[in-house]
């Protein structure tokens, strides 16, 4: 019995650890799509406030409405730029560009005349938000190291991003 | 000197001109940055504990100096320092110093013209 033991020991050792690290492998992965998960949701929902606010002027009619957006704007951006800090942070590997992006869609969200009883609509500017939107989400598919399925993953997260532009595209 | 936006001046701070409200950037500017930068003083601004920032209003505080002839780009570098301890807001501070070098260009571009 002894000898049994000793014989399957280096084996059942090998495989508590391998499962460990397989298992701290994809709980890791897991966590990180679910960031990345949320991210992607944050950037749509921002995608939306943008055709929402750039696509009318101010009105005094509706100030009160455009405030809400507005700060709705300005917290979504913190959101996402807490949440891609946490991605980076987990994933160093990702690349400053998402950072500089993060800044251009800032820039494009909030710029301009927002906040001011002189904005008019601006349609050019909605586009550029779409477009720095759909960069980060490129960005993030380029995280190789999470590997295939990931990459599928985030994909069909997106997905509805890209078909949302499309439709807003229409709309503006 | 130090000034922080959420004490010295408001924590949401809102707009770009005063038509917009007294807490936009155009009075952060006057009222706050340049008295400050006119003492000589090396002055920090503080973004902690501010609700957000609208890129409106950090381009009229901050673009507008140059914009306005109140400093250079290579004033602000020596005299300006914006600082944050909220990883969050790093993209205000980036953002700062991308206006203040657009105002720089649109200086420069407007002089070429001329």
């Amino acid at each position: 019995m002894l000898t049994l033991l000793k014989a399957l020991l280096p084996t059942v050792i090998t495989l508590a650890v391998g499962t460990f690290w397989l298992n701290r492998f994809f709980v890791s992965r897991a966590n990180l799509a679910a960031l990345v998960e949320r991210v992607c949701d944050a950037l749509d929902a921002l995608k939306d406030d943008c055709a929402e606010y750039w696509s009318v002027p101010y009105s005094d009619d509706r100030s009160s409405e455009l405030t809400v957006l507005e700060a709705q704007i300005k917290g979504r951006m913190q959101q996402i730029s807490a949440l891609v800090d946490l991605i980076q942070s987990k994933r160093p590997e990702l690349s400053d560009q998402v950072r500089v992006l993060l800044v251009d869609l800032h820039d494009a969200c909030t710029g301009g005349e927002f906040e001011s009883k002189q904005r008019q609509a601006d349609r050019g500017r909605f586009m550029r938000v779409v477009r720095i939107i759909y960069k980060i989400a490129v960005e993030l598919q380029r995280l190789k190291i999470w590997g295939g399925a990931l990459v599928e993953f985030i994909d069909a997260q997106c997905h509805d991003l890209r078909a949302g532009r499309r439709g807003s595209e229409r709309v503006i | 000197m130090r000034i922080s936006i959420a004490n010295d001046f408001s924590d949401v701070p809102w707009g770009r001109y005063p038509s917009d409200g007294d807490v936009c950037g155009q009075i952060f500017r006057e009222k706050k940055l340049v008295p400050a930068l006119k003492a000589g003083e090396h002055v920090i601004v503080d973004l902690d504990g501010v609700e957000g920032l609208g890129s409106s209003f950090l381009d009229e505080s901050f673009g507008g100096l140059v914009r306005k002839g109140h400093a250079t780009e290579s004033s602000l570098k020596s005299q300006l320092e914006v600082v944050t301890t909220q990883r969050e807001f790093q993209m205000y501070v980036d953002l700062v110093w991308r206006y203040i070098a657009q105002a720089q260009q649109e200086i420069g571009r407007e002089l070429v013209k001329a």
